[in-house]
């Protein structure tokens, strides 16, 4: 017999022995509904958020509500939807980057959640993987399926497609991936906006794992918990923290004032292979306040091809400063800004303007977002 | 959307700054040759010099220093012409370094024999030229040249630096394929040609600060959020900053009216979320964006209305004071949206 939904628990050690029966079970459902479709299959699903504010500052949705358990960092998630409640698991253990288990259908969950991001003062966002990011990521395993995905949103001319969406399955997918990568035409759009790999810390065990654009894991085999909490560790802890906390560190800017004042930090900067052919337009959508840039601000137009913006990021309500040339976007981050913005513009840039850029600090650094 | 045009002034600080800071903008010229950037508008108090004259500090633009030679290189950004009395100040800096050793600063020097250099960084060469055939100019002169992109040095008054090195860092012309202001979005030359812009920056820093706090906390003075997030307008007259702070003051006032003095500029009581968009006043935060970047460039163009007219009537500077309103009937009277904000 097999989990619809997760059962209520009390603390951590409840959570984990309940999604230990959860993977266990996913793979034995697997076995017997070979025939279904990826789609109709209940994954358990662990979503990334990145939070900027404590849980009780925040103002879910009312037929959302957060339950104690024993422990601090862990909360249940009750979901009311037409009468059916169900309970996801949220662990706050590392409060910067909370972790959403869920057996709720993706559709579902993942309304839920952006509802929770996007539409309140919730200070919360999505963990923003790139193209090159999850290229990164999944170097060094077998790929047993990935998405790409492009949206030529700003109809940039100096792309030769409208949008593109490829979903390949295979026993191991590297090589096809890079082949796409590289190809003089498919390359032009080949974003990765998810992969599916197997990952595996010791010889007995196992979870299959995808990760996606906008932080999302969907668990679709494995063999215990622990295999996915070291997954799981290895992804945040051990890439994207490190990249946003480098971000915060090293590549915001500030003043410290003296009898004259010096200037600490470095600008960022997205370098484009593709140019931008329409500047005017990218600037005016990527400021209009909504998913999934959440950019609000004033445009000012220096020349055709200089645009600088003053943004006024709606995650955390913080302002920065772009400016904008048809190979190149420069991000001035005032010091305190959240490092989770760039990664959002960056990830978004990729998969809407070229999935080619890179983004740069200093001169000596291509940071490994 | 405005359109900007950031004064050379500006733009030869930021240049400045990539010619001493980590960047892969304009290959960093001074940094890897040994002269990171360390100071901008350094206060240098100028006691010895002239002891008649009133006490005022040389404010050269940037700062770069070589611990290995304890020797330091200020250069002034020039988008006109050059001021004698500045150049006077500077050379007695330079033939005094206890001036310098005796404040303040980051500059990483010692005592003895230290080696100081000033350098003009200028966009109109013609200018510095001209100027020359009245007031000779005692420093170096390193030209911008937009047109061509590139950065050099013009020996047009056979004047070098007096360390080598920097002699040989300005050698062969620097590509300058680009200058990105956002270090120093706006200097204290640009209040008189862009004031919206300014005013729109600072309206920025509001609601950045207005939104961390609690409800009824006050947000820091302007003058306070100015000065930590663009410190280079300390060097600006006076006059001009009280100017941007009212202008401000009054906008603020005006589209955020509060009783409450302890509340003031609070802009959480304003703003709401619903159905995933921000409103502040009734609109959506674009639309309010919008129409208050409208109001400003209508508010400016009505500014320099009545300073011409006024300046025609021969008024004295005091009588050019009356700052003209935004029009806040057109600002609030067209569609904004029927919302209940409680």
């Amino acid at each position: 017999m097999g989990y619809e939904i997760l059962p209520k628990i009390t603390s951590r050690k409840q959570m984990y022995s309940e999604l230990d029966l959860a993977i266990n079970n996913i793979s034995q459902e697997k076995e017997k509904k070979e025939e279904e479709t990826a789609q109709q299959r209940k994954y358990l699903k662990a979503l990334i958020i990145e939070s900027n504010s404590p849980i009780n500052k925040i103002t879910p949705d009312p037929n959302i509500v957060f339950l104690p358990t024993s422990d601090d960092d862990i909360k249940l998630l009750q979901l009311t939807r037409k009468n059916n409640i169900s309970y996801s698991y949220l662990d706050m253990l590392d409060p910067r980057f909370w972790i959403l288990y869920s057996l709720d259908t993706s559709e579902d969950i993942k309304r839920e959640v952006k509802h929770l991001i996007v539409k309140n003062n919730s200070r919360l966002d999505y963990a923003w993987f790139s193209s090159t990011m999850l290229q990164k990521i999944s170097s060094g395993y077998s790929k047993t399926s990935f998405s790409m995905k492009f949206q030529n949103t700003f109809e940039n001319e100096n792309i030769p497609m409208k949008k593109l969406a490829i979903r390949l399955w295979a026993e191991d997918a590297s090589k096809i991936i890079d082949n796409l990568l590289s190809n003089e035409y498919i390359g032009k759009g080949a974003c990765v906006s998810n992969i599916e790999i197997e990952h595996r810390s010791r010889q007995d065990s196992f979870v299959k794992t995808r990760l996606s654009m906008e932080g999302s894991i969907n668990i679709s085999n494995g063999t215990s918990i622990d295999e996915f909490l070291d997954y799981q560790h290895t992804i945040v802890q051990g890439h994207y923290k490190p990249i946003v906390e480098q971000i915060e560190r090293d590549f915001t800017t500030n003043f410290s004032l003296n009898e004259g004042f010096s200037l600490n930090g470095s600008l960022l900067s997205i370098k484009l292979q593709q140019k931008i052919s329409n500047i005017e337009r990218v600037v005016n959508d990527i400021l209009k306040g909504i998913h999934p840039f959440r950019f609000v601000g004033f445009a000012n137009k220096i020349s055709d091809d200089d645009y600088l913006l003053n943004v006024l990021d709606l995650h955390t309500f913080s302002h920065f400063d772009l400016e904008i040339y048809p190979d190149e976007i420069f991000i001035n981050l005032p010091k305190g800004s959240c490092g989770n913005s760039a990664l959002r513009l960056f990830a978004l840039c990729q998969e809407r303007i070229d999935p080619k850029a890179t983004l740069r600090g200093d001169g000596y650094a291509t940071i490994a977002a | 959307m405005q359109l900007l045009q950031p004064s050379d002034h500006t733009i030869l600080l930021n240049l400045g700054i990539f010619l001493g800071h980590p960047n892969d903008v304009i290959s960093p010229c001074l940094l890897q040759g040994g002269y990171p950037l360390e100071e901008l508008s350094l206060k240098i108090p100028t006691p010895g010099y002239k002891p008649s004259s009133p006490e005022r500090a040389a404010v050269p633009d940037l700062g770069y220093s070589s611990s290995e030679n304890n020797a330091v290189l200020f250069l002034e950004a020039k988008g006109g012409g050059t001021d004698a009395n500045q150049s006077e100040r500077f050379q007695y800096i330079q033939n005094n370094p206890n001036t310098l050793v005796a404040i303040r600063n980051n500059l990483d020097i010692v005592s003895k024999n230290l080696n100081i250099d000033f350098g003009l960084l200028c966009t109109d060469i013609e200018k510095i030229k001209q100027n020359h055939n009245q007031t000779a100019i005692p420093f170096p002169v390193i030209f911008y040249d937009k047109k061509n992109k590139n950065l050099r040095y013009d020996d047009f008054n056979a004047i070098t630096f007096r360390n080598n090195r920097i002699s040989e860092i300005f050698s062969s012309p620097l590509y300058v394929p680009r200058v990105p202001i956002l270090f120093i979005p706006f200097g204290p030359t640009e209040f008189n040609e862009n004031m919206p812009y300014i005013v729109k920056n600072i309206l920025m820093l509001v609601f950045e600060a207005s939104q961390n706090l609690k409800k009824f906390d006050r947000v820091p003075s302007i003058e306070e959020l100015l000065l930590i997030r663009f410190p280079m307008l300390n060097t600006m007259g006076k006059e001009e900053f009280d100017q941007i702070v009212t202008i401000t003051n009054t906008v603020l006032e005006r589209l955020f009216p509060d009783d409450s003095i302890a509340s003031k500029y609070n802009l959480q009581r304003y703003v709401i979320h619903k159905k995933g968009k921000v409103y502040l006043r009734k609109m959506t935060l674009r639309k309010f964006l919008e129409r208050l970047e409208s109001a400003l460039i209508d508010f400016e163009y009505n500014r320099r209305q009545t300073k011409q007219v006024t300046l025609s009537f021969n008024f004295s500077q005091q009588d050019v004071l009356p700052i003209p309103e935004i029009n806040f009937e057109k600002f609030f009277g067209l569609d904004a949206i029927d919302f209940d904000e409680n």
